[in-house]
């Protein structure tokens, strides 16, 4: 098998992807893990812990709980959703199992509690039916980047400057994603009465 | 850890659950702050994933970048061309330079028709997939095709600094989209001089092509888009249609000719973020006629530098010596002015695009003989401007028959139509001179097709 370059690469569907991957494809496994998706688990690193940690080692170890056992986790996947979105969710459980581990054997971390463990504030005190109806339509957001700045800002309540530079982009362009997030955030809300809320 | 699996959780986040596991899961989320952390968390994180596709992928059967504008003909790449730009194209970094771009608006506005009077066009865009073509919002469409132009002519520009820019200017709001009537100014912004056109034909933008220059155009989405292989991308995008005026302003890259029976239209659609999407001919001239067949076109082809695929093309001449199978200057001498002619006469419009086909597929020379009849009721344009004498057929005895029933317009035209073939025979034997075997065949052909047009003329008085 030839080595696959970058372009071909990203011409690939998530189905070849995993298949050149169970088949211990080099290319594909590299590309997957430091070209599609490096950003992404470095940014899932960074939310997850508190502290500096060695995000190399890390990602090292989540591609062992990958591939052991023949890529058994890979092997789960049911095609049900992107690959990279179920791949986020299961590196996000991964990190955060490690994190409470590494929590028990080095009682001098942060407690993990501290932050992201907790309904964020500025929905702890909505109804539970609120939150419900919110998190259904944040949900139904579909461009990745209005999910993103609608969760940080208006959920988690971060600065617009912080989630500007996570975004890579300037503050105005921000606003200009938020405002149009919120709208049509808003319009979803519309079927749920909260209409003039 | 909560019991929902990473599948379960993974399907949430994409949307693809049902309305029970929807529910279900959503009392999950809001009642575990453990399982509402993960959400939060993989929801945001896929922003990250690197969808980007390589900058140098290629048209699949064509052999050419599809974001230059080109004409394809017989499979062969026919066109390929560069001039230079007499001006300089500055290079917009960074926001500090606006205050000398405001200068430029200033100085080039005088190119842009200002008295448009068309709807906002907006744009849709295919969320959650993003790539070098594909506007970032829904309402950047005719930003993103400025900025795809500004990079073929070396701007280095990203679509996040012009939508700033265009703020800026006031030429775009969030929500509202790019007035037409402001499409083509962040060209002008940015040192690509550019001029608007409204009802424009496919000959005219055909001949924009074939000078190498780039081109945005207004469509109905909806016209474009739910038909055929692209109805499935529909229901993805946002619905914001004001009747059935354009909403939409993407790239025309060229015109494939591969198939006379089935010419397309090569577009560059940022609202889909494809780079070469070909649409049948009729299709496409549906879609633009609701926009009033509105486009903005680039004063100079896209450089050299920045279009390595228009090594070919003929920049000492400012055009590709073939469109489909006709010589390039015959369709800028007979058949353009023909066509200026013809497009004032509403009548004429749907004959004069099906004209088209033929004659880039080289079936016909020239526009039915029922549209060139339509000519005596045509108000005029610009009588200067044609090449050949048309005020003959303003004659007021054009139709009148004399004696011998031959009617002054039938022997007009057929001398017209002889002056034709003797036009190509001459372009022929220049053809030989020059070795160039297949235009003479070709001239060849049209002398043969004008004096058949003469013959039915006179054959038409016998009858």
């Amino acid at each position: 098998m030839h080595k696959l370059t970058l372009s071909e690469m990203n011409q690939l569907s998530d189905i070849d992807l995993i298949h050149l991957i169970l088949l211990n494809n080099n290319s594909a496994i590299s590309y997957l893990f430091y070209n599609k998706c490096s950003s992404m688990f470095n940014y899932i690193i960074k939310e997850v812990f508190s502290y500096q940690v060695e995000k190399d080692e890390l990602i090292s170890e989540l591609y062992l709980y990958l591939c052991n056992d023949n890529w058994k986790k890979v092997r789960e996947f049911e095609g049900r959703s992107k690959f990279t979105t179920w791949l986020s969710v299961v590196a996000v459980r991964f990190f955060l199992k490690k994190k409470i581990s590494m929590i028990d054997s080095k009682a001098n971390c942060t407690p993990y509690s501290e932050s992201a463990m907790h309904i964020p504030c500025k929905i702890s005190h909505a109804s539970m039916i609120e939150r419900m109806d919110l998190i259904n339509a944040i949900q139904k957001l579909k461009n990745g980047r209005d999910k993103f700045v609608i969760l940080s800002i208006e959920i988690e309540g971060y600065e617009a400057e912080e989630v500007a530079k996570q975004l890579g982009i300037t503050k105005a362009n921000l606003y200009n994603i938020k405002k149009r997030a919120l709208n049509k955030l808003s319009d979803i809300l519309k079927d749920y009465n909260y209409a003039n809320e | 850890m909560n019991n929902i699996s990473d599948e379960l959780l993974a399907s949430f986040i994409d949307g693809n659950t049902s309305d029970e596991q929807t529910s279900q899961i959503n009392q999950i989320i809001s009642a575990d702050p453990s399982a509402f952390t993960e959400f939060l968390i993989a929801s945001k994180a896929i922003c990250f994933v690197d969808e980007a596709e390589p900058i140098e992928s290629h048209l699949p059967n064509l052999g050419i970048a599809a974001s230059s504008a080109s004409i394809v003909a017989g499979g062969t790449l026919l066109a390929s061309y560069l001039s230079h730009l007499h001006d300089s194209s500055p290079i917009f970094g960074s926001s500090e330079n606006l205050s000398y771009h405001a200068d430029r608006m200033d100085q080039h506005s005088h190119s842009i028709n200002e008295n448009l009077n068309h709807p906002i066009m907006e744009n849709f865009v295919h969320y959650g997939e993003t790539n070098h073509i594909q506007q970032q919002y829904d309402d950047t469409c005719a930003i993103k095709s400025q900025q795809l132009i500004l990079n073929d002519f070396g701007v280095n520009v990203t679509e996040d600094q012009l939508v700033h820019q265009a703020e800026q200017f006031h030429i775009y709001s969030p929500g509202s989209g790019t007035a037409p009537q402001d499409v083509g100014k962040l060209l002008e912004l940015n040192g690509v001089h550019c001029t608007q056109h409204t009802n424009a034909t496919v000959y005219d933008l055909t001949s924009a092509l074939a000078q190498g220059e780039k081109i945005i155009i207004g469509v109905d989405s909806g016209e474009l888009w739910n038909n055929g292989i692209m109805s499935h991308f529909m229901n993805q995008f946002t619905d914001r249609f004001v009747g059935e005026q354009a909403d939409h302003a993407l790239i025309v890259a060229g015109i494939d000719t591969t198939s006379p029976d089935d010419v397309k239209v090569i577009l560059t659609d940022p609202g889909t973020g494809e780079e070469a999407a070909r649409y049948p001919i009729a299709q496409f001239l549906d879609a633009w006629h609701d926009s009033g067949n509105f486009m903005v076109t680039t004063d100079n082809p896209a450089p050299l530098a920045y279009n390595p695929e228009m090594i070919n093309f003929s920049y000492s001449e400012g055009h590709i010596p073939m469109i489909g199978a006709m010589p390039y200057e015959y369709f800028d001498q007979h058949i353009m002015p023909l066509s200026q002619e013809l497009v004032t006469d509403p009548t004429a419009l749907g004959i004069l695009h099906s004209d088209f086909d033929g004659m880039i597929g080289g079936h016909s020379s020239s526009f039915s003989p029922d549209l060139l009849s339509t000519l005596e009721h045509t108000p005029r344009i610009d009588p200067h401007h044609y090449q050949t004498d048309m005020n003959q057929f303003h004659d007021p005895n054009f139709h009148q028959p004399d004696a011998n029933g031959i009617t002054f317009g039938n022997q007009h035209m057929a001398d017209y139509y002889n002056g034709m073939a003797e036009h190509h025979e001459h372009l022929a034997q220049f053809d030989i001179d020059h070795g160039n075997q297949i235009s003479a065949q070709n001239n060849l052909n049209y002398a043969d097709d004008y004096h058949n047009h003469a013959i039915d003329e006179l054959h038409d008085i016998d009858q």
